[in-house]
């Protein structure tokens, strides 16, 4: 075999050794690498598959104070008398509402009947079509008792913002 | 001299094989704006007294305020009354017999004057310490029997 037989083969083995070294260590730790190491303590049979918050406890209800949700501004939809809001009675009450969208002139535009606490008006029909303008959103109160007794009142003041 | 020629074929073949073609990555640096918004509403919970209970010989008190609030930092929460106060007074109705009457004097401090109408009775911004303003009813007198209530109406908004 030549010298230059002898060149060219050394060339070649180097390659080759460089290149399967370069593959060995690619692949090192999927070939040898550590298995994860089984789980040794007891699963609790308690647990179920989490869906989202539950109700707890929270102390016991307020019954001396009312809370009305306040807003700067409703967007209602142009040219329809169909809308689409979230006007509720927040959970933490102990009282009824009626709520009235009502026009700086008095004009009721729109009016609830009684909405229990946790429950939401999300969809509603005014008398007629709106334009842009300060409105009053009134919030009716009253007790949860045979009588129905009158509580005290809040008038929202907000902008409604009338959209095309 | 063939042994030359043969070594320097083999150079130059191992010499191009090692010049790999390089596609190098454009590094000038490349700017593109992308605008990012939210807007988030301007809200609150207005906490009202239910109901005050009051007495013929001592004053009673009830509170106003808010229970949450999240505002512009430029914008302030008002309170009014707008209904149930006259003149500074609540006048509570007998629920047997309208013409029985008697009222309270309803004021901002304790044996105070009474609650002008429409006027601002607490104001909240977010900076304020406190979000509760105490109101004071005056004792009602001599009352005669029976059952007697009266509303009143509390405003709330929003102004910068």
């Amino acid at each position: 075999m030549n010298k230059t037989t002898k060149t060219i083969l050394l060339i070649v083995l180097a390659v080759i050794l460089v290149g399967g070294g370069v593959f060995v260590g690619m692949n090192w730790n999927q070939w040898f690498g550590k298995e994860d190491a089984p789980v040794t303590a007891d699963l609790d049979e308690n647990a179920e598959d989490y869906t989202g918050d539950r109700e707890v406890y929270q102390g016991e209800k307020n019954t001396d104070t009312i809370d009305i949700p306040g807003f700067e501004a409703l967007n209602m939809k142009a040219g329809t008398t169909e809308q689409s809001v979230n006007l509720y009675n927040p959970e933490q009450n102990t009282c009824y509402f009626k709520m009235s969208l009502i026009l700086a002139d008095g004009t009721v535009l729109w009016e609830s009947d009684l909405v229990a606490l946790g429950k939401a008006i999300y969809d509603l029909t005014l008398t007629e079509a709106l334009d842009a303008g300060e409105y009053a959103l009134k919030y009716e109160c009253f007790a949860m008792d045979e009588a129905q007794t009158p509580l005290n009142g809040s008038e929202i003041k907000l902008t409604l913002h009338v959209l095309e | 001299m063939k042994k030359k020629i043969i070594a320097g074929m083999i150079t130059a073949v191992l010499a191009a094989g090692m010049v790999m073609p390089v596609s190098a990555a454009d590094t000038t640096p490349q700017e593109n704006s992308v605008k990012v918004g939210y807007e988030e509403a301007s809200t609150f919970t207005l906490t009202i007294p239910a109901a005050v209970t009051l007495s013929e010989t001592e004053g009673a008190t009830g509170s106003v305020g808010l229970s949450a609030m999240n505002i512009e930092t430029t914008e302030k929460v008002q309170i009014k009354v707008t209904e149930g106060i006259t003149d500074g007074k609540v006048t509570l109705t007998d629920v047997k017999d309208s013409a029985n009457t008697c009222s309270s004097t309803v004021s901002l401090t304790e044996g105070g004057e009474g609650i002008a109408s429409d006027a601002v009775i607490a104001e909240f911004t977010m900076d304020s310490a406190l979000l509760t303003a105490p109101l004071y009813f005056s004792a009602l007198g001599e009352v005669p029997a029976g059952t007697y209530s009266g509303q009143i109406v509390y405003q709330a908004s929003i102004v910068s």
